[in-house]
């Protein structure tokens, strides 16, 4: 399976393409992040994953149009940038003994609100159950047509997905308004 | 706002986050957003909420990957018992080969370690560039962004999509993309291309032309564009020294 291939298949919300890619590199990357960045393997397995992750998005937003590089030069750059990111993190948070709450700036303090609100928008999603996660996931993530979607859920038409999607984002909106007690 | 009107202003505002809106639609939101706080504090709420769905999107398809890797063998970590010797008898012949590498006469750093030592990202804001990134072209901008932000392959991708010209300046952050990319070959064509059709930062390309030759390992070219680079004040100090290990 080539690279363009993978791309084109990423491109069309093929998911099950990543059972081929994701082993395709992930022992040379784990052993490239741990001599390059002294890692240990779980830290570099998760950043291979996010690295996957933000390829799938760029295909998806198309901020990656044509392969210039090969498909592992790509990953291998994302991985890069990611592990510094983990690396000045690990230094921030971790390493610097001085660290104390009364240090926590406005920046920080703001990040994570921020973070909370993720975590309880998450937590609903969670809990709303199928076919409303799926068709939410599908629309707003994977970013699949509501034929697609009405297809794969079983719906007569379109439109009756669509009316469906709807419904999912009211309940969903309720369900975090009640856990974030927003009005 | 009554709750219906409020429903329809919400999947405005998701449609918004989502790219669905046309241009007409985003300027009513933006109207309704100035006119009205309450319409606002719905767009704030919404874009938490756009957020949240990509951050669980993420989320799950992370898991996902978990999954496939649970399947996978164990990453060789090199702690077996052949790895064990296999490793030991390494670690023994680079003892040997270091007590006589330590033995012998000390050399020259390799055209590698010069060029880490003196390879220095193309500034954006300090290139004299003749147009300020606000005014680039989006599709330009988000070139030099990924550039700035280190992500070369993207890079590569945008400015071979946008650049028209060989003489353009933003040829060296493309032949710098290749250069640091690991592909040497690519950036001389492109640098001696751009100084060849005058574009106007040619000392700036010339210093990188050096350096893409050494580390082309095209020693006796390199040496040859660092004279040429010794009289420019900004690269001219570094070329003298760099040209010093070189002899």
């Amino acid at each position: 399976m080539n690279d363009l291939f993978i791309v084109s298949q990423i491109r069309q919300g093929d998911l099950k393409v990543f059972d081929v890619l994701y082993p395709k590199y992930r022992d040379e990357f784990c052993q490239w992040l741990k001599k390059s960045y002294q890692l240990d393997e779980e830290s570099c397995k998760d950043i291979y994953q996010q690295s996957i992750v933000i390829l799938f998005e760029n295909v998806r937003d198309e901020k990656l149009v044509k392969l210039t590089s090969s498909l592992k030069t790509y990953i291998f750059s994302i991985g890069r940038n990611k592990a510094r990111e983990h690396m000045s993190y690990v230094k921030k948070h971790v390493l610097n003994q001085d660290y104390k709450f009364d240090s926590i700036d406005s920046i920080e303090l703001g990040d994570n609100i921020e973070e909370l609100q993720l975590s309880t928008i998450e937590t609903c999603l969670s809990e709303l159950k199928n076919p409303c996660k799926g068709i939410i996931i599908d629309f707003y993530y994977h970013k699949k047509s509501m034929d697609v979607i009405a297809k794969r859920f079983g719906y007569k038409n379109t439109d009756s997905a669509k009316n469906q999607k709807s419904k999912c984002m009211r309940k969903l909106r309720t369900l975090v308004r009640d856990k974030m007690k927003v009005a | 706002m009554n709750s219906e009107e409020k429903a329809h202003i919400e999947e405005q505002i998701i449609k918004y986050f989502n790219g669905e809106l046309s241009t007409e639609e985003m300027s009513e939101l933006e109207r309704l957003r100035a006119e009205d706080l309450g319409v606002e504090q719905l767009f704030d709420f919404n874009r938490a909420l756009y957020n949240g769905i990509q951050s669980a999107g993420r989320s799950m398809l992370k898991e996902q990957l978990s999954q496939i890797d649970e399947e996978l063998p164990p990453i060789p970590s090199g702690s077996n018992n052949i790895m064990f010797w296999l490793r030991l008898g390494v670690a023994a012949t680079i003892t040997l080969l270091a007590t006589v590498w330590f033995l012998q006469p000390r050399t020259h750093p390799t055209n590698s370690d010069l060029f880490d030592k003196y390879y220095k990202d193309f500034e954006i804001l300090s290139t004299g560039t003749t147009r300020g990134t606000d005014s680039l072209p989006s599709a330009m901008n988000k070139a030099i962004l990924a550039y700035a932000s280190q992500d070369y392959p993207l890079a590569i991708s945008l400015f071979s999509e946008t650049i028209e010209f060989s003489s353009q300046n933003e040829n060296i952050y493309l032949a710098l993309s290749y250069l640091v990319t690991d592909e040497p070959e690519r950036a001389i064509q492109i640098l001696e291309g751009y100084i060849n059709n005058g574009g106007n930062l040619r000392n700036d390309a010339q210093w990188y032309l050096a350096l893409s030759l050494l580390k082309n390992d095209q020693i006796i070219r390199a040496k040859a564009v660092l004279k040429e680079v010794l009289d420019n004040p900004k690269a001219g100090i570094q070329a003298d020294l760099l040209l010093e290990k070189l002899e």
